[in-house]
């Protein structure tokens, strides 16, 4: 730990411990509401560098690049009220403790409108059956997708309150540290910036699919060859296909990137193509078939394991049913010595997780931007907890209690 | 690592166990072939150690974990010879990590039976140091209440003792196996019926046969219990011969059979589960891995819809059964009807057939110094 992060951490524990740790008494929960947040330490805007990856408006190969009217960026096809995106929720209680949980797209309705009925009065504490009540009461329209984004953003909430209460980081509570600290990979294709970093693990988005032919198929793989050549031979290389692919295309391009040694090619069909991931989990030798990213909830991940349908799974923490419904998802995996690799797991809550749990053993991680002031690149190392080593860049949960949050609300 | 506390010290605590009706009367077990250890399993079982796990740190907490199995001298030896030098250093909040350490570093001689066993209790014990580092009970720490409190079944043979202390539903320990023969078949047909008789039509009642039967003869208590509405028969056979249990299953399919009692590990419930050998598992929290492992385990269950109804009794059981969704019941062994002690102070006792736990710190037990003192006798209980 540095001493900015000594300082933080105990400047903040006071703050949210006391109020509860040492009373035997239960919290109560009195409010729920969907908040903005930013960082207390807010990085400055900048306007990326030109030709730089990250500038949001590239092409990256997706299920809706068959239509040339949305093809060009995924923006096209998504919607535009912010309302349908991922939302925070805050819980209070009736002794001043608060929890924070993010959860995914267009859950946020769902959780002022139903969820929060669900929750009131009620002990934080009682996560497990405060999740199974969520679950059982939106079964008529849930199971997966917005409402289960939704539970996950009100479950994470929780378990940051019970950290909050009890003046712990979230993954102490877990089953604590599992190893000094993480290896990250670094998601993105700008190449040059994360590899001079010092990543040695890149997942690249792949811009082409079946939409763009042969052609798009040689600029895939012109893409791979460039990126082995840059990061030298030691280095892994992770495909991500965002549901873009068919399973012909899959193989055959499999074939084609062999000499690059790919590590995995991660989601390269739509998600409820189980018996397709089977099949190309079994057919593709040269490199690992991973997917979950859009896959909810431990009876989700059944179907997986029941077609053997990847080598590793990829939940996200705040789609997949939060925390408690990721560690089902891990206990599942670990009965069969599956590793989980969370989706965004880097990013926030996930790496209690990781750190707690045995078979995860990487976190996914997004740099800022190329061509911002060194200040970005300092904040974001710093919010991270980045270190660089033997197999890259590691990272660590904050020691702050709960997730560590360290946000201005409003 | 950030965090200050460090274990300083792990040590085993023991006592030897007395005798009751669980070693010295009648149950039907995997000895009773043999004419010489047909009566009493204290016959065979060699010297019984109660064990206790106890692991300090430098802040001067300690948490404690009961040893499964009855070995609590040789657990000793194991964590002195071997486990103790992997925990001491590391934080009591490293459970999962340190689960796995020992898991994988006792491979040549664990994965299952005194090696699980002293795994579990020390996990058990870490969980005790974290409630009371955080000073809240464990069920908090593992998804709180999901109930006020917990119905228990009581297991044991003396119906009426356990009907006037209010339980509803009894477990009763089979006498005979098949080499007790036709007579012995009878006298088990009419012990469950007196046992219907006193219980009335909604009280449930289970039968254990400890791995003592075979496959005809399981049919055979199988169709007579089927008669007199018993809910589950409990571990006909040793758990690793799952296509028995299948037999079983087909031959009498409308009868509950369960086991879990001695089995070890995610690893070996997976295979109960994907088989579908039986209705629902029975881990017991002191063999099979502890509240980390029997999490994993009643995660893995509840995918495919299976409950877990654990084998055992004491305050970790307990925590784990309040805070697990797909756990409905909590077995009660009736260990005091002979009058001893446990070697753990303050475990909760059902009453009037619930459990209530309280809000004590960790598991909200301590050592029972009259016990270690020699001034009582420790109960029986494995």
């Amino acid at each position: 730990m540095n001493r900015r992060d000594f300082l933080a951490t105990a400047l903040c524990a006071p703050i949210a411990a006391p109020a509860f740790q040492g009373e035997k008494s239960k919290l109560k929960i009195t409010g729920i509401r969907l908040v903005k947040t930013k960082d207390r330490k807010a990085a400055p805007n900048y306007t990326p560098a030109p030709g730089s990856w990250s500038t949001g408006g590239v092409e990256v190969a997706n299920p809706m690049s068959i239509y040339p009217k949305y093809k060009a960026t995924r923006s096209l096809f998504m919607a535009d009220d912010p309302a349908m995106g991922g939302f925070t929720v805050e819980i209070s209680t009736d002794k001043g403790v608060k929890g924070y949980g993010r959860g995914g797209p267009a859950g946020g309705a769902i959780v002022e409108k139903h969820l929060a009925k669900l929750l009131m009065n009620e002990d934080p504490f009682d996560i497990e059956r405060l999740w199974d009540t969520m679950w059982r009461s939106t079964m008529h329209y849930g199971r997966a997708g917005a409402v289960i984004n939704a539970i996950s953003g009100a479950d994470l909430a929780l378990w940051d309150l019970v950290g909050n209460a009890l003046g712990q980081p979230v993954y102490r509570l877990l089953g604590g540290e599992t190893k000094p600290r993480i290896p990250t990979y670094c998601t993105g294709n700008d190449l040059e910036q994360h590899i001079g970093y010092g990543f040695k693990r890149l997942k690249l988005a792949i811009p082409h699919g079946p939409a763009d032919g042969k052609e798009g198929m040689r600029k895939n793989v012109e893409l791979v060859k460039r990126t082995r050549e840059l990061l030298g031979p030691e280095g892994d290389i992770m495909l991500d296909c965002w549901m873009a692919w068919t399973e012909r295309y899959t193989i055959e391009i499999a074939e084609m990137f062999e000499p690059y040694k790919v590590y995995w090619m991660e989601e390269c069909l739509q998600p409820h193509d189980y018996e397709g991931f089977g099949r190309l989990n079994a057919a593709i030798k040269s490199t690992r078939i991973v997917t979950g990213e859009h896959e909810y909830t431990r009876y989700g991940f059944r179907r997986l394991l029941e077609v053997n349908g990847a080598s590793i799974w990829q939940p996200d923490i705040n789609w997949c049913g939060g925390l408690t419904e990721i560690r089902r998802i891990g206990a599942l995996a670990a009965a069969y010595d599956i590793p989980v690799i969370p989706h965004g797991g880097g990013l926030g809550e996930g790496i209690h997780f990781i750190m707690a749990t045995t078979n995860a053993p990487w976190s996914e991680m997004f740099m800022p931007a190329p061509g911002g002031p060194k200040e970005v690149y300092d904040l974001w190392e710093e919010k991270y907890n980045l270190t660089k080593g033997p197999e890259g860049i590691y990272m660590r949960p904050s020691e702050k209690p709960g997730f560590g949050w360290d946000i201005v609300v409003s | 690592m950030p965090s200050s506390e460090r274990i300083t010290s792990v040590q085993v605590h023991t006592a030897p166990m007395a005798l009751s009706w669980l070693t010295d009367s009648r149950i039907a077990n995997p000895m009773s072939r043999y004419a010489e250890h047909r009566d009493r399993r204290a016959t065979w079982f060699g010297e019984m150690t109660a064990g206790v796990v106890e692991i300090q740190t430098n802040d001067g907490e300690s948490g404690l974990g009961f040893i499964g199995g009855g070995r609590g001298s040789v657990a000793q030896e194991i964590v002195r010879s071997h486990f103790a030098s992997l925990l001491i250093g590391n934080s009591p909040f490293q459970v999962e990590m340190i689960w796995d350490q020992l898991y994988t570093a006792s491979t040549m001689y664990g994965r299952s039976g005194i090696a699980l066993e002293v795994i579990s209790a020390v996990d058990i014990a870490l969980w005790d140091l974290i409630g009371k580092i955080t000073g809240r009970p464990v069920y908090e720490l593992i998804g709180g209440a999901t109930r006020d409190r917990i119905r228990a079944y009581v297991t044991g043979n003396l119906t009426d003792r356990h009907l006037d202390q209010g339980f509803r539903d009894v477990k009763l320990a089979l006498p005979n196996g098949p080499a007790s023969g036709k007579e012995g078949l009878k006298e088990n047909a009419r012990m469950i019926e007196q046992t219907r008789k006193k219980a009335g039509p909604d009280g449930d009642i289970m039968l254990d046969c400890y791995m003592g039967l075979d496959l005809p003869y399981a049919i055979e208590v199988a169709k007579i219990a089927r008669e007199f509405g018993v809910l589950w028969i409990e571990e006909p056979f040793a758990p690793e011969q799952i296509d028995l249990f299948l037999r079983l299953r087909d031959a009498v399919p409308d009868i509950l059979i369960t086991a879990g009692e001695h089995e070890f590990s995610r690893w070996a419930f997976r295979a109960l589960v994907e088989r579908r050998a039986v209705d629902f598992l029975q881990p017991d929290i002191y063999r099979a891995g502890g509240i980390s492992e029997l999490k994993k385990i009643a995660a893995y269950a509840s995918v495919y819809g299976v409950p877990v109804i654990p084998h055992g009794i004491g305050a970790p059981t307990y925590h784990f059964v309040i805070s697990t969704v797909n756990c409905p019941r909590a077995e009660f062994v009736d260990v005091f009807a002979q009058g001893n002690e446990l070697l753990l102070e303050g475990e909760p006792v059902p009453k009037s057939g619930f459990i209530e736990l309280n809000n004590e710190p960790g598991f909200g037990y301590r050592l029972n110094n009259r016990v270690l003192r020699g001034e009582a006798q420790v109960a029986p209980i494995w």
